[in-house]
């Protein structure tokens, strides 16, 4: 019986390591930090176990680097917890992110789509408002807002996603120094 | 003095094992889950709407995507895939997985591909031209890009007319 005892709480133990070294995405040596956001230019999936196993849990069905590269972000500029209770604007412009397609996405602290009345979930190249210049500012907080604005849940954290689908090859090969779009508390 | 050297590195060695395995085995866990949470047989068609809150099945869905999904099982037939890409004003692809939830291939309608597309998926991959598959099962997806109600119209029109037909294993 202590043996059973002994072997069950090792494999429990090994099973809350597991857990932990999946869930500590945000220390992988494989992605790298630009601004806000966390990233790889390539995912070495399939070769790399405690990566992919990380990608399928936090990305499942993601597409290979060539395709699609992803960017999280659930800090703000003071590195900072996303949440709620603050209203954040991305500013940016669409010649830093020069892509066939690109979105930024707002989701819960439980990774999906947070619930609104607008179904606003996300700004990409198609529907972002900007200048002249191409200078975009997206506001996220609960209260509703004019402009380009994404949805925060109530009173909880939450992340962001920034999606490039086939992007410049320069670009993305440059992408842990390149300018991204900054996220920010509102001043306002 | 009791030694406990022998049961500390015995403990070590289980926990090491132990989380090295559920580590390496993640992947195909998920994708198991995944499978049987789509309540669909295998080698058909999951045509999804537009994603929305609703959705709780896969995290971080793409709101700008309409999917279609298949998981597959090639073990013992090959499966032909039929369907059209959008075309290059709106992106689409067609992605196929391994049971481990990798992607092993994919085609997008910016490659210069055919619009019209018949794939024959297979394990054993003895016909010229068709993709073999890593692993007997996986899944492969079809992702529409969907920014307005223009391109909305038509990927559902895609999604319609994405098909999979059974084939003898060749």
């Amino acid at each position: 019986m202590k043996k059973i005892l002994f072997i069950l709480i090792a494999v429990v133990a090994g099973l809350s390591v597991a857990v932990f070294r999946i869930a500590n995405i945000e220390n992988s040596p494989v992605f790298f930090n630009n601004g806000n956001w966390l990233g790889c230019k390539s995912l070495p999936l399939g070769k790399d176990n405690l990566l992919t196993a990380q990608v399928t849990v936090f990305a499942l069905f993601a597409l290979s680097s060539e395709e699609a590269i992803y960017l999280f972000a659930k800090r703000d500029d003071k590195k900072e917890l996303l949440h709620s209770d603050n209203e954040y604007v991305i500013q940016g412009n669409i010649h830093q992110l020069p892509a066939k397609y690109w979105s930024i996405t707002a989701y819960g602290n439980d990774l999906y789509l947070i619930p609104n009345e607008e179904n606003r979930y996300s700004v990409n190249n198609s529907n972002v408002k900007k200048d002249s210049a191409g200078n975009f500012s997206v506001t996220v907080s609960h209260a509703k807002h004019a402009g380009n604005w994404l949805h925060s849940p109530d009173h909880n954290r939450f992340n962001l996603v920034l999606r490039i689908y086939k992007g410049d090859k320069n670009f993305i090969a440059q992408l842990d120094s390149v300018s991204l779009p900054e996220i920010k508390i509102s001043t306002k | 003095m009791k030694n406990y050297t022998k049961p500390v590195l015995l403990f070590g060695l289980i926990v090491f094992i132990t989380q090295y395995l559920f580590v390496s085995f993640v992947p195909n866990i998920v994708f198991t889950l995944a499978k049987y949470r789509s309540g669909k047989p295998l080698n058909t068609v999951i045509q999804a709407p537009k994603t929305d809150a609703k959705l709780r099945r896969v995290v971080l869905p793409n709101p700008d995507f309409i999917y279609n999904a298949c998981f597959y099982d090639v073990s013992k037939n090959d499966l032909l895939i039929s369907g059209e890409f959008a075309d290059t004003t709106q992106y689409s692809s067609l992605a196929f997985y391994a049971d481990n939830v990798q992607p092993f291939y994919v085609m997008n309608n910016l490659q210069g591909f055919k619009k019209k597309y018949a794939i024959r998926l297979s394990s054993v991959g003895r016909v010229n031209g068709c993709i073999k598959t890593p692993t007997p099962q996986g899944a492969l997806l079809m992702r529409v890009l969907v920014t307005d109600s223009v391109q909305l119209a038509k990927a559902k029109r895609l999604q319609q007319i994405f098909t999979t037909t059974i084939l003898p294993q060749n």
